[in-house]
């Protein structure tokens, strides 16, 4: 017998067993579906009227948000040099579907090139959202996204502003971005603008997230986190964070590290985040909030 | 080849007969579903998640399959592209894939499950695998499957088999 025939042996006497949460998943799945589909032409032209409307918006956004910045009463005042307003909400309901979506852009008495590289972005990413969303979306519904922005810090040395994206299809998917600029000179800034260009933050924050991963698997083993050596995916670890990862500053002034839902665990212990303790490294921050 | 015609069953508006089928089918490849997605996933929950995206994407692009004996394979594709939508979730993560940086393993253990072996694959090698050797596809439908060439698939299979054949009988 060659190899390959002892694989196709060795595989068809091994029972590796569904797991009882898997084909309760399975059928609670099928029991949701509905007996009747509506037909795909109906979607995808709801789906044009979306992509209209998607089209219009980046086209009204740059006549239309400084107008309103200046015009529109009651916006809320966020701090002495920028606010933000919703330039527009949009929403659709069609069936189980719901999507609202706030589009949020920075303002300022003067002329700030990060609130401007910030306000660019964030178009680019709802634009990106509501392309995901033509591209999943389910015809009989199960697609819900709601799109909402919050100010997390705003003082006379730090802005930073969070965009929350809850997506739910089948399960559910929240992911924030963190936008913040140094209010002195009004730039934009990212985690590695936060240390000296000598100073290897990554190894130092990566290794900080590392053991404070391992003290919560310790802590609780329900909670599971993907690291070198006990990963349950094998090929797969966090090894270190990207340069530019997502931070933000937590009213104690404490760097905090969010991971969306997947990318440092598995999808049942949500999206962690981690506040970051090392005193050598608040030695090194050069802006604070 | 025979035709499904799903088209005139929402014409004639037969839809119950028609979520029983999917419903049947969908319980027979239970099975093949948790081991693919665990095998590209690699845990259990996530491939929940992966299988329940699956069959509501499933479900609503139906009337799309033209011949429902390809279903098998069809929803294996569907399954699987809700599977790399997670991974590239996780795309902080390292991704080893060379067979030499994979984690040691001792070799040659007689009573190492395939399973087991197969677990230490990155996740391009533990697809072909489950669907080759776990649930008989062929070359071709799991190139399908995958969206990558046959030769591809071999290429990979062929990686795949020189490493276990490390890890179950020690020799190359």
């Amino acid at each position: 017998m060659n190899f390959d025939d002892k694989l196709r042996q060795k595989a068809r006497h091994e029972d590796i067993p569904v797991p009882e949460a898997f084909s309760r998943r399975v059928e609670e799945t099928l029991g949701s579906l509905p007996a009747r589909r509506t037909r795909p032409h109906i979607w995808r032209r709801y789906l044009g009227s979306i992509s209209a409307a998607a089209v219009a918006l980046a086209f009204l956004l740059p006549n239309s948000s400084a107008a309103m910045a200046d015009t529109m009463a009651g916006l809320p005042l966020v701090g002495p040099l920028f606010q933000v307003i919703t330039v527009r909400t949009y929403e659709q309901n069609e069936g189980k579907n719901h999507v609202s979506i706030d589009t949020p852009q920075i303002s300022q008495n003067e002329q700030s090139p990060g609130a401007q590289e910030i306000n660019s972005e964030i178009e680019t990413y709802i634009d990106q959202l509501i392309d995901d969303y033509e591209q999943t979306a389910h015809s009989d519904g199960y697609y819900t996204l709601d799109v909402t922005w919050e100010i997390v810090t705003n003082t006379e040395r730090w802005f930073t502003l969070r965009i929350d994206s809850d997506l739910i299809l089948a399960s559910g998917n929240h992911q924030e971005r963190y936008y913040h600029i140094d209010v002195p000179s009004g730039e934009r800034k990212q985690l590695s603008d936060l240390f000296a260009e000598d100073y290897d933050y990554i190894t130092v924050i990566s290794d900080e997230l590392k053991r404070q991963m391992s003290q919560r698997m310790e802590d609780d083993a329900s909670e599971y986190y993907w690291l070198e050596g006990s990963s349950q995916l094998g090929t797969y670890y966090f090894d270190a964070i990207d340069p530019n990862q997502d931070f933000y500053f937590d009213e104690q002034g404490n760097l905090v590290i969010p991971f969306d839902k997947y990318e440092v665990a598995p999808g049942s212990v949500g999206s962690p985040s981690f506040t970051l303790t090392t005193p050598e490294l608040y030695d090194h921050l050069l802006y604070r909030p | 080849m025979v035709q499904w015609e799903i088209g005139s069953a929402m014409e004639g508006g037969s839809f119950l007969d028609e979520l029983k089928w999917f419903t049947d089918q969908i319980k027979e490849n239970e099975k093949t579903m948790y081991h693919l997605a665990m095998g590209i996933l690699g845990n259990a929950e996530d491939a929940a998640d992966a299988a329940q995206e699956a069959i509501l994407t499933a479900y609503q692009k139906l009337p799309s399959l033209r011949q429902k004996e390809s279903f098998r394979p069809w929803l294996m594709r569907i399954l699987t592209n809700e599977c790399y939508g997670i991974l590239r979730k996780r795309k902080k993560l390292v991704s080893l894939e060379e067979i030499h940086d994979l984690p040691a393993v001792s070799g040659g253990e007689e009573n190492l499950q395939l399973w087991q072996a197969v677990c230490t694959l990155n996740a391009q090698l533990r697809a072909v695998v489950v669907l080759y050797y776990y649930h008989g596809f062929s070359v071709k439908e799991i190139g399908h499957i995958l969206g990558i060439t046959e030769a591809n698939v071999k290429t990979r299979l062929s990686r795949a088999r020189k490493h276990l054949r490390i890890l179950l009988e020690g020799t190359e």
